[in-house]
């Protein structure tokens, strides 16, 4: 695809005086992996709020695919094939991990409520797809051997990979990651890293937010940096690791001083 | 699905071994409830909603059919057609206009709405009798046989029965279901997997409206007559307390609600004629001390609790696919891979 996926253009959001993010534009290129990053409150899980749905903006315009999504609702937007995770996992714990991942092939599917109730030999084959789908999803992130285990039940490490698998099921063309490596130890972060780039190189186009700069660096082709609500900074990482707005922003202006 | 065929057998079996008319009647009136207790349980485990108006829906469905029948001289069948469709419009217009069914407005909307409708019941005499009652309900009839009361109906009542226990164990079992149990597990999650969940909650809303409506059809043609205090907010906790008691999150709770409640209405009835004082009054304070002790000791209901002991204790009882068929899926997806 030419030109850009995602485009923010001018995004604002206040929560009544506060603002949390004020005119912000940036764009994502098909086949990117673009990291979001930033200190503690500068509005990136807003941001990824405003471009899933979840919240609308109260000033500029979101488009994917060139078409406007801001003020749309978040069923609608994943319709479009934009599949995200969330930072505080929002799994369906009383379900087994492969229900989970079904639930992330729902925009697969086209059984209604009353064609189930009485499921002909179209439904039931259409539960066959989704439920290869499913399971391809789950190898894909290495826990196929969990499928009929409580997602409830599976420690942090695998709770992120499902997470991972039940976005990737919807087959979307942008993901959204929020933090998919937060509370991981070393190890399942560089197994995490692994399956994202092998998830870009299925032509899956990647937004995260993260704060393991070792990962941000290492996964990122580029990079935006929020601080207050507003982007101070973007380009590819080397330049970001050198830019001292950025650096100010993370460590504050003490540090300045000291190494000055 | 193993299970309803066992399930069936059982029906099919029953009126040999309670032979007298009060107990055939009795069950006649378990399979009507089950059928509200099916819908009632997809509309609060599945959609997480809570209708406090069953009866009133269940209500609407009987006169609608009864008034139509009588005073307009309408075909039974389409009395029974018109009882499913005015309950539907009547949910239908309800979650319009309530936001998306969000949070209790829901259960305070129905509480009203279930009052209105008792008061509605009694007060428009012209129409629906009043307290006075309805008379002269024909009888439904296949191929001009009249379905008679008693052994007929109630097999006629649990056929239809069976076929709602199977149509609500494939919507928990699909797509659908899948989506509506997600739904009350994390809704903004369920929304970013492009799940409308508005939609798929009014769709349930109005099928739970359906069915009561369909069950209140059922009652207005098992009996000549028809007088308003069956459909009043007692009946509406009777519904719930099925519901809760059997487990909200199973189709099987709510049959086992159903037939639980029918069997303590026995027992208090039985005991109301050997002891003085025991009336049905005595049903709803029992009815609201079980709420409270399910509600504190067994959230999950009864079948969702012991399901897994059954199974436990072995050879593949009868309840053994109780749980949303999920043992089949195992089988099927294991031997398949």
């Amino acid at each position: 695809m030419q030109g850009d996926l995602l485009r923010v253009s001018g995004v604002g959001r206040r929560f009544g005086g506060l603002v949390a993010l004020r005119d912000v534009h940036m764009t994502v290129r098909a086949g990117e992996i673009v990291g979001l990053i930033g200190p503690n409150g500068a509005g990136k899980s807003t941001l990824f709020h405003i471009i899933s749905g979840v919240l609308p903006p109260t000033e500029g315009e979101v488009t994917f695919r060139g078409e406007r999504i801001s003020g749309r609702s978040p069923h609608e937007i994943a319709a479009l094939g934009l599949s995200r995770t969330f930072q505080n996992i929002q799994v369906f714990g009383d379900l087994s991990v492969l229900d989970n991942v079904l639930v992330g092939c729902h925009r697969h599917g086209r059984a209604g409520l009353l064609a189930t109730a009485f499921p002909s030999r179209r439904v039931r084959d259409e539960e066959r797809r989704l439920r290869e789908r499913a399971l391809k999803a789950l190898s894909f992130v290495g826990i196929a051997d969990l499928a009929f285990t409580p997602a409830g039940l599976l420690p942090l490490g695998q709770l992120r990979l499902l997470e991972l698998a039940r976005a990737l099921a919807a087959e979307p063309i942008l993901l959204l990651l929020d933090e998919i490596a937060a509370g991981l130890n070393p190890v399942e972060t560089s197994t995490m890293a692994e399956n994202i780039r092998a998830v870009r190189d299925q032509g899956i186009t990647v937004l995260l937010v993260e704060h393991d700069m070792d990962l941000v660096m290492a996964l990122c082709d580029r990079i935006v940096v929020l601080d207050q609500g507003e982007k101070i900074a973007e380009g590819f990482p080397e330049e970001i690791q050198r830019d001292e707005r950025v650096i100010r922003a993370y460590l504050g202006a003490e540090w300045e001083e000291v190494s000055a | 699905m193993r299970a309803l065929a066992v399930f069936a057998l059982v029906v099919l079996l029953y009126p040999w071994v309670a032979h007298t008319s009060y107990l055939i009647t009795v069950a006649t009136f378990t399979g009507i409830y089950t059928i509200v207790a099916v819908g009632l349980g997809l509309l609060m485990g599945y959609a997480g909603q809570v209708s406090l108006g069953q009866a009133a829906f269940y209500g609407v469905g009987a006169y609608t059919t009864a008034v139509l029948t009588t005073r307009y001289g309408l075909n039974p069948w389409l009395g029974v057609v018109a009882a499913m469709a005015v309950p539907a419009l009547i949910a239908y217009v309800f979650g319009r206009t309530l936001s998306r069914l969000k949070g209790y407005y829901l259960a305070m909307a129905t509480l009203a709405f279930g009052i209105a409708i008792y008061v509605v019941i009694n007060e428009w005499a012209d129409v629906t009798g009043g307290a006075s009652g309805l008379y002269g309900i024909p009888k439904l009839s296949i191929a001009g046989w009249a379905i008679s009361s008693g052994l007929p109906y109630y097999y006629f009542v649990w056929a239809i029965a069976l076929l709602v226990i199977f149509m609500g164990l494939n919507i928990v079992r699909f797509r659908v279901g899948r989506a509506l149990r997600s739904i009350h597990s994390s809704e903004v999650a369920a929304a970013a997997m492009g799940v409308d969940t508005g939609a798929y909650k009014m769709q349930v809303f109005i099928l739970s409206a359906v069915l009561a409506g369909l069950a209140g059809a059922l009652y207005a043609h098992m009996s000549y007559s028809l007088v308003p205090e069956p459909f009043g907010l007692q009946t509406s906790i009777l519904f719930v307390t099925m519901v809760v008691l059997g487990g909200m999150r199973s189709i099987w709770g709510a049959v086992v609600g159903a037939m639980i409640v029918s069997a303590i209405r026995v027992g208090v009835n039985w005991l109301g004629h050997t002891l003085p004082g025991v009336t049905s009054e005595v049903e709803l304070v029992l009815f609201g001390l079980i709420l409270i002790g399910i509600v504190i000791f067994l959230p999950n209901g009864l079948v969702p609790t012991l399901a897994p002991l059954l199974r436990r204790i072995g050879r593949r009882p009868v309840k053994s696919a109780v749980e949303d068929g999920k043992g089949e899926a195992v089988c099927k997806v294991t031997s398949s891979a």
